[in-house]
C-alpha cells in the first residue's frame, strides 16, 4: 500500500506541482492550505508524513508541528523556500523529523524520511 | 484695557477722606468733651490712618493690585464706629452694628493677599460668607439689646431695639461668640492651606500678612469672648483699646514688601554685570531666576509660525497660566519670548519689564540657541524615523520576493525536474540534459535570490532575535568566526538590525582585507544599551573613512544616537565597535 503524504502550503501552484511529483511516483497526495487545515486533513485522512510549510497564515508550521507529532502521529518534515538556518535553532528544537527546501522535494528524500522513520 | 489713571481716579479723594477722618478720630474726644488716655487715642489713630494711607500708597504703585484698596477699606471700617463718640441715637447706633466690621475686611485682606483676589471658589465663599456674618450678626446683635439695661448710662438709645429681653439676648450673644470663634479658626486654617501650597516668591510675597494673621486671629477671637462674657473695664479696655495696636503690623508689613519690591531692581543692576562678564549656555534661567528673586521661574520660546513653545534646550513644553500659583509673562512685543513665573511676581510688572530689557540681547541670544536645539533634536528624530521607515521597508520587500519571485521559482524547479523524470523515461537523453541544465540555473537563482532577501533583511532576525542571527553570520562568515557573548533578551527593531548589520559589513571587511586567522563577535549590554564588536587579528591599518560600508554604518549608528569607531593600528589586528542606546 501506498504512502499517504499531505501537503500543507499556501501556494496553490506548489502543491499542485509538489502533488504531481509524488503522485508520479506512487503516492497518495492529499493538501491543506493553512494550519487549521492541516490539523482537519490529518485528522481525517491519517498521512504517513506532512510537508508542512514553515510559513503558514495564522498558525505557523511550528506550532502546526507541535500539536501534530506525537505518539502515532504522521512524520513531519518541515519545508521552505528559505534555509533552515533563517530560521535559528527553531527547526531543531521543533518535534519535526526534518527539514526539506522546498526546491529538493522529491519523492528520492521522502523515501528516505519514511524509511528513517520505520 | 483700561489705563492707569481709570484704576487710580478714587486714591485722591478717598485721601482726603482718611485725612478728615483721622483728624476727627484724633480731636474728637477733645471736642466732644469726653477725654480719653492719649495713649489709647494714638493706638486708634495710628491703626486706622496706618491701613487707610498705606493702603491708598499701594493702590497708587499697584493700580490693577486690589489689596491696596482693600487695605484702605480696613482703615475705613476701622474709623468708622468712632462716630459714636457723638452723643445722638443714630451715630451710636452706626457704631454699635459695625463695632465689628473690620475684622470682615481684615479677613478679606488676609484671604486675597497679595493680589487682592481670591485664588479659590472656597476662599470667594468664605470672604463672603464672613461679611454676611459680620453685618447681619451686627445689625442682628442690636435688635434686642437695650445699652442702659447693661448699665451704660451715658450711651445714646439703640434706634435698632425692638424688644428689650436681656436673657435671650445673652443667649444670642453666645452662640454668636461661638460662632465667630469658629469662623476665624476657618480663615486661619485657609490661610494655613495657602502658605503650605506656595513656595518661593509666593511665599516671601505671602509672609507679611502670614507671621501677623495668628497674633490677630487670636486677638480677635479673645475680644470676642470678652464680649460674650461681659469681661470686667480693665479686661475689655485691654482687649479693645490697647491690643488692636498689633494691627498695625499688617499695613506696615505690607509697606516693607512694597519698598522691598523697590529694593529688588538693584538685582537688575547685578544681571547687567553678570551679563556683561558672560554666562555659560543655558545659564540665563539661572541669572533671571536670581535677579526676580524666584527660583521656579523658566523661559520658553515660541517656535516661528506655530503655537509651540521650547525651552532653553529646545525640549517642548506647556505653557498655560492655568497652572496654580503660577503666571506667564510674554517678555517681547511679538509675544515669542515667555517668561513663566510665581504668580506674585505679577505683581511687579515694572521689574520683569526692567529684567528683560537688562537681559534683552542675551534672551535672543537663548532663543537662538534653543531653536538650533530644537532643529537638533529634530533632525535626530527624522533620523531615526528614516532608519525606522528603511527597515520597514527592506522587510516588506524581502517578504514579497519570499512570497513571489522565491515561490514561483521554486514551483519552476519542481516542474523541471518532473519534466527531467519524465524525459528520462522517454529515453531522450538530450532533452534531459538540457533539463538538468535548467534546474541547476533555477537552483543558482534561488540561491541568489535568497542571499539578495537576506541582504534587505534577515529572517532570522526577526525570527529569533540577534544572538541566533549572530551566529548564523558566523557560521557564513569566510574568515572563522566565533560569537563570545549575545544578549539573551530581544532589543527594539531598529537597535537589533543595526547591530546585525554593522556585524555582516564588518565580517565581509574581515574576510575581503584582514588577512586575518580568525574573528571574535561579541555583542553584550552596557549602561542600558547594547556594545557590538569585531575583532580579529589580521593586518590592521583599515581606514575607516575609506569605503563607504562602514561610513554609512556610522552614519545608522549614529541616527539612534550611537557611537561607531574603528581601531586599526598597522599589524595589530582591527576592531570595530558600536554603542547602540537601547531607547
Amino acid at each position: 500500500m501506498s504512502a499517504t503524504i499531505l501537503i500543507v502550503d499556501d501556494h496553490s501552484s506548489f502543491r499542485t506541482f509538489a502533488r504531481r511529483l509524488l503522485e508520479s511516483a506512487g503516492f497518495r497526495v492529499v493538501e491543506a492550505a493553512d494550519g487549521e487545515g492541516a490539523l482537519e486533513a490529518s485528522a481525517s485522512s491519517k498521512p504517513d508524513l506532512v510537508l508542512l510549510d514553515i510559513q503558514l497564515p495564522a498558525i505557523d508550521g511550528f506550532e502546526v508541528a507541535t500539536r501534530l507529532a506525537g505518539d502515532g502521529g504522521p512524520v513531519v518534515v518541515l519545508t521552505s523556500s528559505r534555509e533552515a538556518s533563517d530560521y535559528g535553532g527553531r527547526v531543531a528544537a521543533s518535534p519535526a523529523a526534518g527539514f526539506l527546501p522546498k526546491a529538493e522535494i522529491s519523492p528520492g528524500a521522502i523515501s528516505s524520511f519514511l524509511a528513517k522513520a520505520r | 484695557m483700561k489705563a492707569l489713571w481709570s484704576f487710580r481716579r478714587p486714591i485722591p479723594l478717598l485721601g482726603v477722606l482718611g485725612v478728615v477722618a483721622t483728624v476727627a478720630v484724633a480731636l474728637a474726644p477733645t471736642l466732644v468733651g469726653a477725654p480719653v488716655p492719649p495713649l489709647l487715642q494714638a493706638v486708634h489713630v495710628l491703626v486706622g490712618a496706618s491701613f487707610v494711607f498705606v493702603g491708598l500708597f499701594a493702590w497708587h504703585r499697584r493700580p490693577k493690585n486690589r489689596t491696596g484698596a482693600i487695605m484702605a477699606g480696613v482703615g475705613f471700617a476701622w474709623f468708622l464706629p468712632h462716630v459714636g463718640i457723638i452723643r445722638a441715637a443714630l451715630p451710636f447706633t452706626i457704631a454699635a452694628a459695625s463695632a465689628s466690621l473690620y475684622q470682615a475686611v481684615v479677613a478679606h485682606l488676609a484671604l486675597t493677599y497679595p493680589t487682592g483676589r481670591a485664588a479659590t471658589r472656597l476662599e470667594r465663599r468664605t470672604i463672603a460668607g464672613v461679611y454676611a456674618w459680620v453685618i447681619a450678626g451686627g445689625i442682628a446683635g442690636q435688635l434686642l439689646w437695650d445699652p442702659r439695661a447693661y448699665g451704660c448710662r451715658g450711651c445714646s438709645s439703640n434706634l435698632l431695639l425692638v424688644t428689650n429681653d436681656r436673657a435671650v439676648n445673652d443667649r444670642i450673644s453666645m452662640v454668636t461668640t461661638v460662632v465667630t470663634v469658629l469662623v476665624v479658626l476657618t480663615v486661619m486654617g485657609l490661610l494655613v492651606r495657602r502658605w503650605l501650597a506656595v513656595q518661593g516668591r509666593g511665599r516671601r510675597a505671602f509672609g507679611p500678612v502670614f507671621w501677623v494673621a495668628g497674633p490677630i486671629a487670636a486677638l480677635f477671637i479673645a475680644q470676642d469672648i470678652a464680649e460674650g462674657v461681659n469681661a470686667s473695664q480693665p479686661v475689655a479696655r485691654a482687649l479693645f483699646g490697647y491690643a488692636p495696636i498689633i494691627l498695625v503690623a499688617l499695613p506696615l508689613g505690607y509697606l516693607v514688601a512694597l519698598l522691598r519690591s523697590r529694593l529688588d531692581r538693584s538685582a537688575v543692576g547685578d544681571l547687567v554685570v553678570e551679563l556683561e562678564q558672560g554666562i555659560t549656555p543655558g545659564g540665563l534661567t539661572g541669572a533671571l531666576r536670581r535677579a526676580l528673586g524666584d527660583p521656579s521661574a523658566t523661559l520658553a520660546f515660541r517656535i516661528a509660525g506655530s503655537d509651540r513653545f521650547i525651552d532653553p534646550d529646545g525640549l517642548g513644553v506647556v505653557m498655560s497660566a492655568q497652572i496654580s500659583q503660577r503666571s506667564v509673562t510674554y517678555l517681547d512685543e511679538g509675544r515669542t519670548t515667555a517668561l513663566q513665573h510665581d504668580r506674585a511676581l505679577a505683581d511687579e510688572p515694572e521689574l520683569v519689564r526692567a529684567v528683560a530689557a537688562a537681559a534683552h540681547l542675551a534672551l535672543q541670544n537663548e532663543r537662538l540657541q534653543a531653536e538650533v536645539k530644537a532643529q537638533l533634536e529634530e533632525v535626530r528624530a527624522s533620523r531615526a524615523r528614516i532608519v525606522k521607515a528603511g527597515d520597514e521597508e527592506r522587510r516588506r520587500v524581502e517578504r514579497d520576493l519570499h512570497d513571489g519571485a522565491q515561490q514561483r521559482l521554486v514551483t519552476l524547479s519542481l516542474a523541471l525536474r518532473m519534466a527531467q523524470e519524465q524525459a528520462a523515461g522517454d529515453r531522450n537523453g538530450a532533452l534531459a540534459a538540457t533539463l538538468a541544465e535548467a534546474v541547476e540555473e533555477v537552483r543558482l537563482a534561488l540561491w541568489e535570490l535568497r542571499e539578495l532577501a537576506r541582504g534587505l533583511h534577515p529572517t532570522i532576525l526577526t525570527e529569533a532575535g540577534l544572538g541566533p542571527a549572530l551566529e548564523s553570520l558566523a557560521e557564513r562568515s569566510i574568515v572563522p568566526a566565533r560569537v563570545e557573548d549575545t544578549p539573551a533578551e530581544r532589543l527594539p527593531a531598529p537597535v537589533e538590525a543595526t547591530a546585525y548589520f554593522v556585524v555582516s559589513e564588518a565580517l565581509a571587511n574581515v574576510a575581503k582585507y584582514s588577512e586575518a586567522g580568525s574573528v571574535t563577535v561579541r555583542a553584550r549590554r552596557q549602561d542600558g544599551g547594547l556594545v557590538v564588536e569585531v575583532r580579529d587579528d589580521g593586518v590592521g591599518g583599515a581606514d575607516p573613512a575609506a569605503g563607504s560600508g562602514l561610513r554609512g554604518l556610522a552614519d545608522r549608528v549614529a541616527a539612534l544616537d550611537g557611537m561607531l569607531r574603528v581601531e586599526s593600528p598597522p599589524g595589530g589586528g582591527t576592531l570595530v565597535v558600536a554603542e547602540i542606546p537601547c531607547v
